[in-house]
């Protein structure tokens, strides 16, 4: 091998432990030989919508199930029994998926977490019990397939936009419509328009729900003319504005947030008595009508939802909203604070391309600011899980309880998923997770793991490889391979500064 | 190893630590503020019983004769539900207040929202911003949360710590030995390691591990935290479980003797500066004066809030009586509000903290005054 060509495999090495650790959810076996030779590539060949079966659960059969156990409670052991065998009837594909790197990429529920026992549903007597339960599976998945995939990348952008849409499991429906919102209404759109994510999300159940747009009404509306008590609710429109698009400083007005909510009034979910439409509805009664002003347009009263729509989708499109969101991306991804130069030609990509997420996310990877050496991101809990997870390629003898036993780890260590308890979602800076009691607390997580998941393998040299290539530091290296266990020299080198920050 | 300061000890590493004001220099005595949440809405007629109302047995009869007997008296013909023995015992030495019909100012029967708005302190809540982290903000002190994430109370520009115990591993003194020399380099790991060790000690052999969560043992650790050498000026504890719409005499009974033995689990941990301390005990609505068909109650609006501590002038019952006659109910249903629990507060931030009328207005919007000394005048 000549010094030449070992310098350009260092160099793509160095790029590819970026790709693999920044980017992605860190390496899997194998993983970093990949993106070795075109690390680039290997992330924007990652770019296709996570796939989810939607097919079991979704917002319809959760509507109706709601429904159906209110109407008539009689019938309530059949439902169960229904969803039971439904739940039983799940693909039964992809169990072997941890092994077979393909079939990871095109991922729907692994059989393995649906419940086999009967009696766990059964027994359930009531809805909260049953939305629990479902809750319990739908965040399962998440966390296996997150540690599974072979599409890491594009994980981390539905993390990350499920957390920009942040929505709290506050309610026992949102146990279910939370999630779902991720699957439903952002999954799809990932790599699309961001103003049509925006509308899906909006019009999802869960976000009207959570954020009381349900039964807010005009003054002027039918309803709300005869019923002076009820009026708007501005909760979501103004999460809209302040979270969503503009940002706080987007140079909007407290009558914008007026304008919004009066332009999404109506917009709300089935009530179990409604037997036609499960899931969203518009409610012409409760909507306000006439025109609409905002930033200088107008909009006239249409048909349905698409006065609000037209809205959204403007907002979008809004510079503001453009600085704001790649801003946001770069935080995430790259640094708690990112290069100007970087922000500027996202925000320029995403005015030129009116919110194309493809088009931003393809010049967040390309810009060289992505891909300085130095780690400026310290990983959030659920980062540091699943990395750690995905390196010691977990196949768990009981994937079900074991991934289930994650989400808890997940919330000892403050970051249960729906649960952050506010529409701004999880911070991303190291001051929210550098913490003393947060370091100490992924220290003893190791040694829990280290006590449930069976012989090493693989040497640690091995997994430092297989983690980092050559790229770790000689103080990192020293220490694990004096660790006294190879179990220790795992836990240490998984706590190095190497793998707590990307 | 230099043993650290406990200030650190706690903290997240990240953040510059505020400069200790020149009180906290002079003073070898901060005063502390605990602020208890009750999630859930406690039933304050089981707590504080009105036991003096005529009206009372017309709404809740089965829940009455439950306790009545046993209820420990309180001033005004008010009586303490039979479990809360240290609260009546700290009553008895002047050390509590109990405070009736009162409310957080929220609209709303939901829990979740009301709970956003007393935490938030805005009566449109920003869940954002918490009341206690720009109060503490404010007073220019430290701040640590019994949690597994930052609750909304301490939430915003000043930078709050959490502590929980999790069910995790412990580690070798060994392996910790390691990580310090693998973070030699590494400012920013190394002091939240020591820091976080720091803890570890101070809190060792304190309560077996598997009863970490229990509410006594927290509010014991919390305690002995904040007491330690420069330990935060103010933290939360959270107790839920609180909606008790059916069965509510053995729930209460229970969670009652819970919240009572975390109280007196405080005062353990505090040590002497339980006298220097004025707990804060509220939650976020009150339940329907009638019982429901279920032996509960339901969502309502005012309740109850208590102050404990060696700082609190206390023996005392305040808040208006509204009445339990239906006309006299809000809504036809619910004990009727007298008084915004934020103005409790800001009082106690008044007496307890020395906070100025200027430092209020940024923690609450602005509430009439109560005038009535809360805390003991020094």
């Amino acid at each position: 091998m000549t010094s030449k060509v070992s310098m350009s495999k260092a160099q793509a090495y160095q790029e590819a432990v970026i790709a693999v650790n920044r980017f992605g959810l860190g390496a899997r076996p194998g993983e970093l030989e990949e993106a070795a030779s075109n690390p680039r590539a290997w992330l924007l060949n990652q770019m296709k919508a996570p796939q989810f079966d939607t097919q079991t659960i979704n917002t319809e059969s959760a509507f109706r199930q709601y429904s159906s156990l209110r109407a008539n409670r009689a019938k309530r052991n059949k439902l169960q029994n229904d969803m039971q065998n439904s739940m039983k009837s799940r693909l039964k594909s992809n169990m072997q998926a941890g092994d077979q790197k393909q079939s990871a990429n095109a991922m729907s529920t692994p059989s393995m977490f649906s419940n086999k026992k009967s009696k766990a549903a059964g027994g359930m007597t009531n809805y909260s019990k049953l939305m629990r339960q479902t809750k319990k599976q739908l965040l399962t998945e998440n966390m296996w397939q997150s540690v599974n995939t072979a599409d890491s990348f594009s994980m981390r952008l539905l993390d990350f936009f499920s957390n920009h849409f942040s929505v709290s499991m506050s309610t026992v429906q949102l146990n279910v419509l939370a999630p779902l919102l991720e699957r439903e209404a952002i999954a799809p759109h990932l790599f699309g328009r961001f103003e049509d994510m925006l509308v899906a999300v909006i019009k999802h159940p869960a976000m009207l729900i959570y954020l009381d747009n349900t039964r807010s009404m005009g003054p002027n509306s039918k309803v709300g003319l005869k019923r002076k008590k009820r009026g708007l609710n501005e909760n979501l429109a103004r999460e809209i504005l302040e979270l969503h698009t503009l940002g706080i400083d987007g140079g909007y007005r407290i009558g914008d947030i007026q304008t919004l909510a009066k332009a999404i009034s109506g917009w709300s979910v089935s009530s179990p008595k409604e037997a036609q439409q499960k899931g969203f509805v518009y409610r012409k009664d409760f909507h306000e009508p006439g025109q609409r002003r905002m930033f200088g347009k107008k909009y006239n009263e249409r048909r349905a939802t698409q006065q609000g729509e037209r809205i959204l989708r403007d907002l979008a499109r809004h510079p503001s909203t453009a600085l704001f969101v790649s801003r946001k991306l770069a935080q995430y991804f790259i640094s708690d604070n990112p290069s100007d130069a970087l922000v500027n030609s996202m925000e320029k990509k995403w005015k030129t391309t009116n919110g194309d997420l493809r088009a931003v996310i393809i010049t967040l990877v390309e810009h060289d600011d992505s891909w300085q050496t130095e780690r400026q991101k310290f990983k959030t809990p659920r980062e540091f899980m699943v990395s750690s997870l995905r390196a010691i390629d977990a196949k768990p003898d009981a994937p079900r309880y074991f991934f289930q036993g994650i989400i808890n780890h997940l919330t000892e260590m403050g970051q249960a998923p729906f649960k952050s308890g506010s529409p701004a979602g999880y911070s991303t800076y190291a001051e929210a997770w550098a913490g003393s009691d947060a370091l100490i607390k992924r220290i003893d997580w190791l040694n829990k793991l280290n006590s449930v998941t069976p012989k090493l393998n693989d040497t640690v040299l091995a997994l430092s490889q297989q983690l980092f290539g050559d790229t770790v530091s000689e103080s990192t290296l020293l220490t694990i391979q004096r660790a006294e266990s190879a179990r220790q020299a795992r836990t240490l080198l998984l706590m190095s500064p190497e793998f707590q920050r990307r | 190893m230099k043993r650290r300061q406990f200030l650190g000890a706690v903290g997240s590493s990240l953040v510059c630590w505020h400069t200790p004001s020149v009180m906290a220099l002079t003073s070898k005595r901060r005063p502390k503020l605990v602020w208890v949440m009750l999630r859930g809405a406690m039933d304050s007629l089981h707590a504080v019983l009105p036991a003096a109302d005529p009206a009372l047995m017309l709404h809740r009869k089965s829940l009455v004769k439950a306790i009545k007997d046993e209820a420990f008296p309180l001033e005004r013909g008010f009586a303490l539900h039979p479990s809360l023995s240290t609260f009546a015992e700290l009553y008895q030495r002047q050390e509590l207040i109990a405070v009736v019909a009162t409310s957080s100012g929220a609209n709303t029967r939901s829990h979740f929202r009301a709970q956003d708005v007393l935490e938030s302190g805005y009566s449109q809540a920003d869940t954002e911003s918490g009341w206690l982290n720009r109060a503490v903000d404010a007073y220019q002190g430290q701040s640590l949360a019994v949690a597994h994430s930052l609750p909304i109370s301490l939430r915003g520009k000043h930078a709050s710590q959490t502590w929980y115990p999790d069910s995790f591993t412990e580690s070798t003194e060994d392996l910790y030995d390691r990580l310090r020399g693998l973070y030699a380099n590494d400012e920013q790991l190394l002091t939240s390691l020591n820091r976080g060790l720091e803890t570890q000690a101070q809190l060792a052999g304190m309560v077996p591990v598997k009863q970490h969560h229990q509410f006594a043992n927290l509010a014991l650790s919390c305690g002995k935290l904040m007491a330690a050498p420069n330990g935060p000026d103010c933290s939360m504890l959270e107790l839920d479980g609180w909606d008790t719409h059916q069965r509510q005499v053995s729930r209460l009974s229970k969670k009652f003797s819970e919240l009572d033995q975390g109280l007196a689990s405080l005062r353990k941990g505090l040590g002497d500066q339980w006298d220097n301390t004025v707990v804060i005990v509220a939650t976020e609505f009150g339940r329907t004066v009638a019982e429901n068909g279920t032996g509960g109650t339901d969502h309502g609006t005012a309740s109850a809030m208590f102050l404990a501590g060696g700082a609190v002038s206390g023996g005392h019952v305040y808040g208006e009586w509204p009445g339990l006659n239906k006309n006299q109910l809000f809504e036809g249903r619910d004990l009727a509000p007298t008084s915004d629990n934020r103005q409790w507060i800001s009082t106690v931030l008044k007496q307890h903290w020395q906070l100025s009328h200027k430092q209020l207005d940024t923690i609450f919007p602005p509430l009439a005054a109560i005038n009535v000394n809360l805390v003991k005048m020094t």
